[in-house]
């Protein structure tokens, strides 16, 4: 898994583009957790054939169907948004975190997949960020977004630069330098004691 | 020994991708009508309103060769009876992609008309988007609508 943590991050930054919107966010959420109980499904189904070699391949081609099948749904109920998700939403069923969870996804243990965990992170990570860069929060509409205002005075260009794609990367790596601080501090800690 | 699988596998197979595909299908043709519509419409609103004259909008079909990123293609007539050709492009800036309308006249460069979908469609440094960014659009629009000539 150490080996794999440049292409993990690697498969995932179009989806910093993609979560420029708290309401892209929300779509690209939903995109996730149906590709991922979509993955959970072919994988059974694949079982019961006996797919054999050709077994993860056709788990990628059920994920191809299930992803056309979701932009379907999305140009119906979000059509503005489908145009500028649509590609992520094709690149999102084939991000290594969420094939990796549907490959180590077993009933019998209660870990949770690594997908479930990054979505809350990617929803909030997306609020935070339209918030401070923009001053508002967006919800997805049949006519585009709703831009609801909350920080009225949030919009010049300083505060502004922390809702761009650079200001994100800066922030994602931040938060990463501080979790995994934590997390080293937190396992120092319990072999002291 | 090898073991050959049976036939059946193989086509349980194809059966479950084609069957993916034929739903997704099917859902896309029932549901372009609404879905065109909602593009007219939000078109129409963009192009139309305080100042801006009232036009007629309708969806056209893309011409072969262009890329996925001229898929939506409408024609725009103006009171008067000139015509247009208007492109919906998503247009990413530094801050994410955002869906705008570009209006090509006929022996004329395409113009950016605005973003579709948010609530301060000209204003488009909020969105992250920077006049470099929209003009390079421009050019692009302008090369494909080239292929358009004048649509009725």
């Amino acid at each position: 898994m150490k080996r794999n943590t440049g292409l993990f991050l690697f498969a995932l930054c179009p989806l910093i583009p993609a979560t420029a919107k708290f309401s892209y966010a929300l779509v690209m959420a939903a995109a996730l957790f149906f590709f991922f109980f979509a993955g959970l499904f072919f994988r059974e189904i694949v079982k019961k054939i006996d797919g054999g070699n050709s077994g993860s391949l056709l788990e990628l081609a059920c994920l191809a169907g299930a992803s056309a099948l979701f932009v379907s749904v999305m140009h119906a109920v979000y059509p503005i948004l489908a145009v500028t998700l649509e590609m992520y939403v094709y690149v999102a069923a084939f991000s290594f975190v969420l094939l990796l969870s549907v490959d180590s996804f077993s009933y019998r243990s209660i870990n949770v997949p690594p997908v479930i965990a990054f979505i809350p992170i990617m929803v909030s990570f997306a609020a935070v960020r339209e918030l401070i860069g923009c001053g508002v929060i967006s919800l997805p509409t049949h006519s585009g977004m709703l831009e609801v205002p909350v920080f009225e005075r949030f919009g010049f260009s300083v505060v502004r630069f922390w809702g761009t794609t650079g200001g994100a990367l800066i922030l994602a790596g931040f938060f990463t330098w501080l979790f995994r601080l934590l997390v080293s501090d937190r396992g120092a800690g319990g072999k002291q004691a | 020994m090898s073991m050959q699988r049976p036939v059946s596998q193989y086509l349980s197979s194809v059966a479950l991708v084609v069957s993916l595909v034929a739903v997704a299908a099917g859902i896309s043709f029932l549901t372009k009508r609404i879905t065109e519509e909602t593009f007219r419409v939000s078109v129409v609103h963009a192009l139309s309103g305080k100042d801006k004259p009232a036009v007629v909008v309708k969806p056209i079909r893309p011409k072969g060769g262009s890329s996925m990123s001229y898929s939506r293609v409408f024609a725009v007539t103006y009171p008067g009876g000139k015509s247009a050709t208007a492109f919906l492009v998503s247009v990413t800036g530094h801050s994410g992609p955002f869906s705008a309308l570009y209006v090509a006249r006929p022996g004329s460069e395409a113009v950016f008309s605005g973003l579709v979908g948010v609530a301060h469609p000209d204003e488009t440094w909020r969105y992250g988007l920077t006049d470099r960014v929209i003009e390079s659009w421009a050019e692009r629009v302008t090369a494909v609508a080239g292929k358009y000539g004048e649509e009725k």
